[in-house]
């Protein structure tokens, strides 16, 4: 076979050639490779600022907290009098957002006697550029949709201890069905628990991000509150923030923060503050939950999570007892506390989730402790949100 | 030679462990995709979209053959991907007769240092230049190359031929040049 003098020479010469690449490649790549964190740095701002502009918005038009806020150690339901009604009620329209669904919400409230699904579609005279506002994938979210983003972060949620808590189990659904609510019935979602009972839901999520404002109305009580959460991821999946606040007419109010750290998709960590100005004692609770996902699948989530937290203040009124995930449930009298916190999350994506979870607190003096189990169950069928459900078995030793 | 903790650690997304295979395989290849493409700024461009693909493939890599050589394998693909898209890949059925290099034009190509045989290969039609880098640098075989570029092996050995000959009266005019010059 002749040999190739010119495959040759043009092979050994030009195989492992070098030419010095221009310098700007080196950050095209860069930018081409890390484009997704640096585009999320500027979302999380503007995210989480959005969301906290919509919680002092809230608090500021629409519960008016110097009105409700007041010395007053009434128990909630005579801090939501007739009289703290009223002064909501005589509230200039003016100082209301003009956005469309907060409006609603204010019917909603002053209207409590009556049947808010019926009424409410006359009282408003929808404009469709309001509709227009939101793009067809901000929908409502739910709990479960937060878990779908692996974020399983459980909003605030409110238990009740005297009966409306049954009703709340056993409650219907009721969206609106005119062409307005219809439409606007992938963003805002109105659950009419019974004639009392409502909860109107607003939220949007995408691949990165998502929040949530929710309003809840019992009128058994009289009591309203509301929360914001937001998450978003930054950086990257594995770790996301969130920002909560809660307001209610019961003269108290929640901020809560908190970072939540998940490593790859697995193990999960949860680190929040909240203030309670409850009586006029700050409640701070920071606790650390760490959770594993021995099953994460598309369809079914299986994990365990236990943590600890350190409580000091009330959290409690007499009729209420808020709950988060995040903070450990206490008896009503512990002013300092020590919890423990264990669970199971069990979730049926799409549908339902179950999140068992037993909580020891500790009093400072280690002279009583309190086991509480909860069993908190997000549920969902399709669109339509359903409330979340606790279901008692609630037991306390002391 | 690629250390392997630098691979694993662009894996795990590290922009400092990037930057640093970046710098050590950039040069190699960009002298490669200059081979394929007509100008620098299209070697830049097919570097930059090579460079992109191998950390994004990255965990692909199965630390069991030559990094350097799967680098570029992966640019070669860029390279052709970008000559599709020019759609001026023409080929000639006809198998041509195999110049040989006389004795004068083998000292001459003996005296061309890399450079001046990289600027020869710049000039060779889009085909040709495609099929004599694979076979004649790359080392592939025409029946390999033809399964690359969809055509058939006698094409492939045909544009080889054409190419060789083309380079050959390059380098016959370049001995001229220097000849008349002294």
């Amino acid at each position: 076979m002749k040999h190739d003098l010119l495959k040759d020479k043009f092979q050994s010469e030009l195989y492992s050639f070098e030419v010095k690449p221009p310098q700007e490649t080196w950050q095209k790549v860069q930018a081409t490779l890390h484009k997704e964190p640096q585009r999320k740095g500027i979302i999380i701002p503007l995210l989480t600022g959005i969301s906290m502009a919509a919680s002092l918005i809230y608090a500021l038009f629409i519960f008016q907290p110097s009105e409700v806020s007041s010395t007053s150690t009434t128990p909630l339901a005579e801090a939501s009098s007739e009289n703290n009604f009223n002064s909501i009620k005589n509230e200039p329209v003016e100082n209301l957002p003009d956005d469309q669904e907060k409006v609603y919400v204010k019917e909603k409230l002053l209207t409590p006697k009556t049947s808010v699904v019926e009424k409410t579609p006359k009282n408003i005279s929808p404009e469709p550029s309001s509709i227009s506002d939101f793009s067809p994938e901000d929908i409502a979210i739910t709990m479960l949709e937060f878990e779908k983003l692996n974020h399983q972060i459980t909003p605030i949620q409110i238990l009740q201890d005297d009966a409306s808590h049954n009703e709340v189990v056993s409650a219907k659904e009721d969206v609106k069905k005119t062409s307005f609510w219809k439409k606007l019935g992938n963003q805002l979602n109105t659950l009419r628990l019974d004639d009392n009972h409502f909860v109107v839901s607003r939220g949007s999520n995408n691949t990165t991000s998502s929040w949530n404002s929710d309003l809840e109305y019992l009128s058994d009580q009289t009591a309203a509150s509301t929360y914001t959460q937001s998450i978003t991821e930054i950086w990257s999946s594995d770790l996301n923030l969130f920002f909560g606040a809660l307001l209610s007419f019961s003269n108290d109010w929640t901020i809560n923060t908190g970072l939540s750290i998940h490593r790859e998709k697995q193990q999960r960590m949860d680190a929040s503050l909240s203030f309670n100005n409850n009586k006029n004692i700050l409640y701070t609770g920071i606790p650390v939950l760490v959770g594993h996902n021995i099953i994460n699948k598309p369809k079914f989530l299986l994990g365990v999570e236990t943590g600890i937290s350190v409580n000091y203040g009330f959290l409690t009124t007499e009729n209420q007892r808020l709950v988060t995930q995040n903070i450990s449930a206490q008896s009503n009298q512990e002013k300092k506390g020590y919890g423990f916190q264990n669970g199971i999350h069990l979730g049926f994506r799409q549908d339902f989730r179950i999140q068992p979870k037993w909580y020891i607190t500790v009093s400072e003096k280690l002279s009583n402790y309190t086991i509480l189990s909860e069993h908190p169950i997000n549920a969902r069928n399709q669109q339509k949100i359903l409330p979340t459900f606790h279901i008692g078995l609630n037991f306390q030793i002391k | 030679m690629i250390d392997n903790h630098l691979i694993k650690d662009c894996i795990k997304n590290d922009s400092r462990s990037q930057k640093m295979l970046f710098d050590q395989v950039a040069p190699v290849l960009m002298g490669v995709a200059t081979r394929y493409a007509d100008s620098y700024d299209e070697a830049s461009d097919i570097l930059q979209d090579a460079m992109i693909k191998i950390f994004q493939k990255l965990d692909q890599f199965q630390f069991n053959g030559s990094f350097e050589g799967w680098c570029r394998r992966v640019l070669i693909n860029t390279a052709l991907e970008h000559i599709r898209k020019k759609n001026i890949l023409k080929y000639s059925e006809s198998i041509e007769e195999q110049y040989e290099l006389g004795l004068e034009d083998a000292n001459a190509l003996e005296q061309l240092n890399a450079k001046e045989l990289l600027e020869m290969i710049q000039t060779l039609p889009s085909g040709y230049k495609t099929v004599f880098n694979l076979y004649a640098i790359e080392g592939f075989s025409h029946k390999e190359i033809a399964e690359m570029l969809g055509l058939s092996e006698g094409t492939s050995k045909s544009q080889y031929a054409r190419a060789r000959k083309y380079l050959m009266e390059l380098i016959s005019k370049n001995e001229m040049m220097i000849n008349y010059e002294a």
